[in-house]
């Protein structure tokens, strides 16, 4: 009974590849349908099949939101020329937020902070916050790493730290509990009383969000010969490194930090969270 | 200066304790030579 009920529960969090291969199947003719799915797939860790086989379709059939969805993957992996096509055929639909999103990060990675505040201000006329979000972000990490620029100016000319505040909080929340020495478990303020809630799965903390079942994680000690460089130079060298596989992700080799030249580097602020 | 090209968790999850404390970098943005041998840059979305 308790595992049949545990089994249902699991299937519930983790549907099988026939629940959503059938939901793909019944549902191809209805966009919001699709869309629908490929989110909740895309939150369940299952990115690849998300857009394969749920979002592009939706995308190809005139859903907005899935093109927008679309075209920031295809950004994000480092294809801008997709990206660009599907923000534009999405402004061809009437909906230029992303067109122009996909402006303002190009020019923020390329450290044009005016340029990407100005086009990030234009997505969001067309009600796409995320440009914003991100030209934010970046110059905040930029600076703080003493890279380029300063926020400072870009904050008091602004408003937008009023309208992307719940977002930076949601972050810093996140920071304060990986402090907390609660590692990267997501938190959340709760609604009512404001309190920090950490997120379960079954008992145990639930780190950004439910690990694809398909997807095996091994870490293995060798003594392969590994040598990383940068511009000729050598950051580090070693014949112990620990190989951690992932399936869908290349190979990392992680590296005793004594065997790291730390003359090179410099600590960065940079935290994230990983499932 | 390059940003970010290198990472560790102090606090692994329990699956992959071995990394704990140690240092990686991107495959994505370093030469990465293993047993002499060059390894392409991928193209993930860390890239």
């Amino acid at each position: 009974m308790l595992e049949e009920e545990l089994q249902a529960n699991r299937f519930g969090i983790f549907p099988p590849a026939e629940f959503w291969d059938s939901a793909a199947a019944v549902s191809s003719n209805e966009p919001d349908v699709m869309f629908d799915l490929g989110t909740a797939a895309f939150m369940r860790g299952r990115y690849r099949r998300a857009f394969q086989q749920f979002l592009k379709p939706a995308a190809g059939s005139g859903h907005l939101e899935a093109m927008h969805w679309v075209a920031r993957r295809s950004w994000n992996e480092g294809d801008e020329p997709r990206a660009r096509l599907w923000a534009l055929r999405a402004a061809e639909s009437g909906d230029a937020g992303e067109m122009f999103g996909i402006l303002a990060s190009s020019h923020a990675h390329a450290g044009h902070w005016s340029e990407a505040e100005r086009l990030a201000w234009d997505a969001r006329r067309f009600g796409n916050d995320d440009a914003l979000f991100e030209v934010f972000f970046r110059c905040a990490m930029d600076a703080t790493a003493g890279q380029r620029g300063s926020t400072n100016e870009l904050w008091q000319t602004t408003d937008a730290s009023a309208i992307l505040r719940d977002r930076f909080e949601h972050m810093v929340v996140m920071n304060l509990v990986d402090r907390w020495g609660m590692s990267g478990t997501t938190a959340m303020p709760d609604e009512n009383e404001g309190r920090l809630s950490p997120r379960l799965l079954e008992d145990e903390p639930l780190i950004l969000h439910p690990r694809n079942p398909y997807v095996r994680v091994d870490s293995l000690r060798c003594h392969r010969h590994i040598r990383v460089e940068l511009d000729g130079v050598v950051l580090a060298e070693t014949h112990s490194p620990v190989l951690l596989f992932e399936t869908g992700l290349p190979t990392r080799f992680y590296i005793d930090r004594t065997d790291v030249e730390f003359s090179h580097l410099e600590p960065s602020k940079t935290e994230s969270v990983c499932p | 200066m390059h940003p970010d090209i290198a990472w560790a968790y102090d606090y692994p999850l329990r699956e992959v304790a071995p990394i704990a404390g140690m240092i990686a970098f991107y495959n994505e943005k370093l030469d990465i030579f293993v047993d002499g041998a060059l390894l392409s840059r991928p193209h993930t979305i860390f890239t």
